[in-house]
């Protein structure tokens, strides 16, 4: 009877210790949470080992394997880097931070995809280098003016410049070119006045009244808002110190400056056609389906429409409508950056800065672009025949990138310090303006000190 | 038609619409995963499509195909089953032995500490999520099996479960036979544990089917790939912002649902019998 109690408690400790042991076969370093050193190379002539962190799955994660791939045995091989690259969709930067908190160097990452509006908390992190710091220190082989001014200013913060930029797309019009041409337009609508007169025109009913195709569809959340107020002009900012990239913000601004009173009394005139869907599903499949006949949505969708749309029906995109003509802003640049980690290893560092560099070189933005939408980050890309002759095959990915080769540098998205909650501030607000709950002015107040109230208590718990 | 006849006849009627009605219940309750499978068998068009479309057009494989080959599914399949099988092991071992002291053994402080065991029932486990990380981190065990399944070794409500089954055994004979020679360890053994099959085989099955859905703590306590568990990587499937791959997740959804499915077909009668016997006594 001990003996097979025995034997049983023996099996449950085996696969104990079998399972502690999970992951020491795949990388040859185990446990710890020292800062040991396993992966800088050089002394013994085995390559740094580089963790990068991304974000990209399905055809275009595909690509980036093989960048990565040829990295290694090319350029990587010769520097003495290697690097694995790791998919973590958007969780990548909550787990650094979290292995930041417990100073698990070894778990950690060396470069993270990460959105530009985490730059602020990012810097939090001890172990963050910033870009700036890497290009006085070691130089760069891709210089600072290889990246569009936006861009750059993207990924700045209080004048210096944290990340590099990756992954950058904005706001673009998708409209249905042969839709718009039966209802006698040749061309998408500049302004949201011409937004509401093609939406009259566009949008069926059936017999009982019931709206069967919305001339235009757009939910309008923080993203969608902050592209409006952009768009006024190129001195038009949602916060103050320059939406949060001089500093924290401390009070939304685009209530004081008009740009928010603006955008909502088009926009109402916009709600009360009756042909606008301001409650999105899955606004890419929606327009592919031709529930809607344009739509607002982030460029990176191009390549996901042009698989859904197929040979259905002619579409294009475009610049999204100003809100009045005349206006000089631009919409945001938004998207994400190539954050640098120094996990106590300069090795390590200066393998991360080489393949961070490699990854934002003209020929891997462009293989990166054209299998997603996002807009190539290195202005030389343009320049490549086969970037040029890609653009002509698919003009619908070229809107986004003369967009941000053009826009001011206040075309940001804020870095608001509580995204998500101002986020769900300017959802409910814009639901019950579009519901006719709120009038314009109501709407302004309800956002403003909605947001406001977030940004004093974020104030009050950590200054 | 006499009056027994008609009674009979009502109380079939009677019996025929309950079972409809359950009949009706049950596929109200496996819509979801009867258009999961459906949909598994759906090209991106058909799902997309604004009408309404149930059946898939043709017996497509693609998605299947495409979760087989473009991620290591097996792989995070055998990851998910060494945590969810290790880890209810663990718990039926720590469990047993624990409701064994706390039925048939009298010291100190016996109650209080079933009531602290009764009050990890209360506390909700995202409240002990980022401490349980901070000292999972400390032990070194991020990107580890051991971190994985650490949380999942005890469980209150097991030990409660098995106290409860326990309790039933009636006590005096537990007595005769420790005045016939047989001790502690051996009563438990060799009579006590042999007639507790069915709620241990409850234990053990709850207990694997609720970590093989665990899905917030592997994210947290892994970061590479290949000790990644099912649940991650549906998420992560789900949630890529360029392309829609609902065909995708909902065939993975179906290839990991498989486990589950089996051993509930196989185990159920032990289930129910595990669950009734511990709910008799108080």
């Amino acid at each position: 009877m001990k003996k097979a109690l025995a034997l049983l408690l023996a099996l449950v400790m085996v696969l104990g210790l079998a399972a502690c042991g999970g992951n020491s076969g795949s990388n040859g370093s185990n446990g710890g949470g020292s800062n040991s050193g396993s992966s800088s190379g050089g002394g013994d002539g085995s390559p740094v080992e580089v963790v990068f962190w991304h974000s990209l799955s399905g055809a275009v994660g595909d690509e980036l394997q093989k960048i990565v791939d040829e990295y290694n045995t090319g350029r990587g091989a010769e520097q003495g880097v290697h690097v694995e690259a790791v998919y973590q969709g958007y969780d990548g930067t909550d787990k650094q931070i979290l292995a930041y908190q417990i100073k698990d160097t070894e778990n950690a990452c060396d470069i993270n995809v990460g959105l530009t509006s985490t730059i602020p908390s990012m810097l939090e992190l001890g172990w963050t280098v910033k870009v700036s710091d890497l290009y006085d220190k070691y130089g760069g082989w891709v210089e600072k003016d290889s990246f569009p001014e936006a861009l750059v200013s993207s990924v700045s913060y209080q004048g210096d410049m944290v990340g590099l930029p990756f992954l950058n797309s904005t706001l673009l019009l998708y409209y249905n070119k042969d839709l718009l041409s039966a209802a006698g337009f040749d061309a998408p609508p500049a302004t949201l006045d011409e937004v509401i007169e093609y939406t009259k025109a566009l949008t069926e009913k059936d017999a009982s009244g019931n709206v069967t195709r919305y001339g235009f569809e757009c939910q309008v959340k923080r993203y969608q808002l902050v592209n409006y107020i952009s768009s006024q002009s190129p001195e038009a900012y949602f916060g103050d110190l320059e939406s949060g990239r001089g500093g924290p913000m401390t009070k939304v601004v685009a209530g004081e400056n008009g740009t928010l009173k603006n955008f909502l009394t088009k926009w109402d005139e916009l709600v009360e056609t009756g042909g606008y869907q301001y409650v999105e599903g899955v606004v890419a499949e929606e327009f592919a389906s031709q529930t809607a006949a344009m739509a607002l949505f982030s460029s990176s969708k191009v390549t996901n429409v042009l698989g859904l749309v197929g040979d259905s029906f002619q579409w294009g995109t475009a610049p999204i409508p100003a809100v009045n003509a005349g206006d000089t802003g631009s919409s945001a640049v938004g998207g994400s950056t190539l954050v640098l980690f120094d996990r106590g290893d300069e090795a390590r560092l200066k393998g991360a800065w080489d393949f961070a560099q490699y990854l934002s070189t003209a020929d891997s933005q462009y293989r990166i672009s054209t299998n997603s939408g996002y807009v190539p980050t290195n202005k030389e890309a343009a320049e490549l025949d086969a970037m040029k002759a890609f653009w002509e095959e698919a003009p619908q990915y070229k809107t986004a990138f003369d967009i941000v080769m053009n826009a001011p540098a206040n075309a940001q998205e804020p870095m608001d310090l509580t995204y998500n909650e101002i986020d769900g501030v300017i959802v409910d607000a814009m639901r019950q303006f579009c519901d006719r709950q709120l009038t314009v002015d109501q709407a302004v107040d309800a956002i403003v000190s909605g947001c406001n109230q977030l940004l004093d208590e974020w104030h009050e718990a950590n200054d | 038609m006499t009056s027994m006849e008609a009674k009979q006849r009502q109380t079939r009627l009677l019996s025929i619409a309950f079972q409809a009605f359950c009949i009706l219940l049950g596929l109200v309750l496996m819509a979801p995963v009867i258009y999961c499978v459906l949909c598994s068998f759906m090209q991106e068009s058909e799902i997309v499509s604004t009408d309404l479309h149930l059946w898939p057009d043709g017996f497509y494989l693609g998605n299947y195909i495409a979760v087989i080959t473009q991620t290591k599914i097996f792989r995070f399949m055998l990851n998910s089953f060494i945590v969810a099988f290790v880890s209810s092991l663990a718990r039926v071992v720590t469990s047993c032995l624990a409701a064994y002291a706390f039925t048939f053994f009298n010291f100190r402080g016996k109650n209080l500490l079933f009531l602290l065991v009764l009050g990890t029932m209360i506390v909700p486990a995202e409240m002990l999520m980022v401490q349980n990380y901070f000292t999972t981190g400390e032990l070194g065990l991020i990107n580890t099996y051991a971190g994985m399944m650490i949380i999942y070794l005890v469980s209150g409500a097991n030990i409660f479960l098995i106290r409860q089954n326990f309790m039933n055994y009636p006590k005096d004979v537990r007595d005769a036979a420790l005045v016939d020679g047989c001790g502690s360890l051996r009563f438990f053994w060799r009579i006590l544990l042999p007639m507790s099959g069915p709620v241990l085989a409850t234990v053990f099955i709850s207990s694997f089917v609720n970590v093989w859905t665990t899905y917030l703590w592997p994210l947290m306590v892994t970061n590479k790939e290949e000790m990644r568990t099912v649940q991650v990587v549906i998420t992560m499937l789900n949630s890529s912002e360029l392309n829609s791959l609902y065909g995708q997740v909902m065939a993975a959804a179906v290839v990991i649902l498989i486990p589950s499915i089996a051993v509930f077909v196989l185990f159920q009668r032990r289930i129910t019998a595990g669950l009734m016997a511990g709910a008799v006594k108080g």
